[in-house]
């Protein structure tokens, strides 16, 4: 049987619904019983996509310095990094490399002093601190290695204030947050405070409190970072879970080599460029 | 009205109470400003997660506020035995029964101007401290 194109109208429709692997794959599975060829257009690696997607998340040329005079460093030197919706990509590098402080950037939460920086589409450098905060509230899920939870807020309560800063009309927040709880297996555990639960336990809380309201963009800083094996393999597989299940742009920022596995891209920063990029993918 | 600003009695009085009200701008906001820099973490980490400034203020001026209602309820509890006491001892002592309730309005007040050095703090925080361990 000759192998057919998939008709760009369709493409389209694939591309808008920002599809996860497991999107990706399902589509395949029904191109395929139907005889068309869609696999190459489909790969979120190749052009097309690239081109679409390439201003989704990233920066371009951005350098960065902290200091004046000769305490003056450079934390990124020209790094152009380009992350498309839907994979998890795994930022990798020694200490001092850069890799938080690309993480700042795309968080909204650094301005480069030269270069660019794409969030959702947005060229976010150029805007103001107001509007930086409307992007990261709506668009930005954090999770960070100390978990940065409210310690006088319950779990439930830490869990319903991200749904809060997303949509402060919501009335539903504090069952959507107990729901997400229970997901993460922390349903009993809702109503106790950060101290009382463990390191593990809090990250849970930390990632549900990243996903309340349902931000397209996750950016994980060393999650595992304070975390037995256990732990961490845990929290390696819920964030793994929200690209293959929810088609979430997730960026990892770790040394741990766990996170090889669970990634589908990774780049590595070295004194502030990029040493090494598309590993996986 | 006539002994509060004709007589030197009523100027010694209202001076005691504006040096008061300074005194206690100055204490209740020195408490306040400590208690912001304890939990400027959690104000960053706050920021860092998309809350406006609105929001941010509203938290620091809500405790402020609350720290207020919780003084004036004590002080007013601390106080109304002594009023009770004291035009019982000295008959021409007038204080009508709606005065100490109508001073937690400058109570309030004092809070709210003693925060405004604490919501500076709070909105000029730097939420990219976030990623620092």
């Amino acid at each position: 049987m000759p192998k057919k194109h998939l008709p760009s109208t369709v493409y389209e429709d694939v591309t808008e619904l920002r599809p996860s692997r497991t999107a990706r794959n399902r589509v395949k599975r029904a191109a395929h019983s139907a005889g068309l060829a869609v696999e190459d257009q489909l790969e979120p690696s190749l052009g097309v996509d690239e081109a679409r997607s390439s201003r989704f998340l990233g920066v371009e040329g951005a350098t960065v310095s902290f200091g004046q005079g000769d305490a003056r460093i450079w934390p990124l030197r020209g790094v152009s990094v380009a992350f498309q919706r839907g994979p998890l990509s795994l930022v990798m590098g020694p200490s001092g490399s850069g890799k938080t402080t690309l993480l700042s950037m795309l968080g909204c939460l650094l301005s480069p002093d030269e270069g660019s920086v794409f969030v959702d589409d947005v060229l976010v450098n150029q805007l103001s601190e107001t509007e930086k905060t409307a992007i990261r509230q709506k668009k930005i899920g954090f999770v960070f290695q100390a978990f940065r939870l409210f310690h006088s807020l319950s779990a439930i309560d830490n869990v319903a204030l991200g749904f809060e800063l997303r949509d402060p009309k919501q009335s539903q927040r504090l069952e959507m947050a107990r729901q997400l709880l229970d997901q993460f297996g922390l349903g009993e555990k809702c109503n106790q405070e950060p101290n009382e639960l463990s390191p593990g336990e809090r990250q849970r809380v930390a990632v549900a409190r990243a996903l309340a309201g349902d931000p397209p963009i996750l950016l994980a800083d060393e999650p595992t970072a304070s975390l037995d094996a256990q732990a961490g393999r845990n929290i390696c597989q819920i964030l793994r879970n929200q690209v293959d299940e929810h088609g979430r742009t997730v960026v990892v920022v770790s040394h741990d080599p766990r996170w090889r596995k669970f990634a589908d891209r990774t780049i590595t920063l070295c004194d502030g460029q990029v040493e090494q990029g598309d590993k996986n993918l | 009205m006539y002994w509060t600003i004709k007589t030197g009695a009523g100027g010694a009085i209202l001076t005691a109470a504006v040096l008061g009200f300074l005194i206690g701008l100055v204490v209740v906001s020195q408490t306040i400003y400590a208690n912001t820099m304890e939990n400027i973490e959690e104000y960053a980490t706050l920021k860092a997660l998309g809350a406006p400034r609105s929001l941010v203020a509203r938290v620091v001026l809500t405790q402020a506020l609350l720290c207020g209602a919780v003084g004036s309820i004590l002080g007013l509890i601390a106080v109304i035995p002594v009023i009770n006491h004291a035009t019982s001892l000295i008959p021409w002592i007038y204080m009508p029964w709606w005065l100490p309730a109508v001073m937690v309005v400058p109570s309030l007040t004092m809070c709210s101007l003693a925060s405004i050095a604490s919501v500076r703090s709070a909105l000029t925080v730097e939420p990219g401290r976030v990623f620092r361990a």
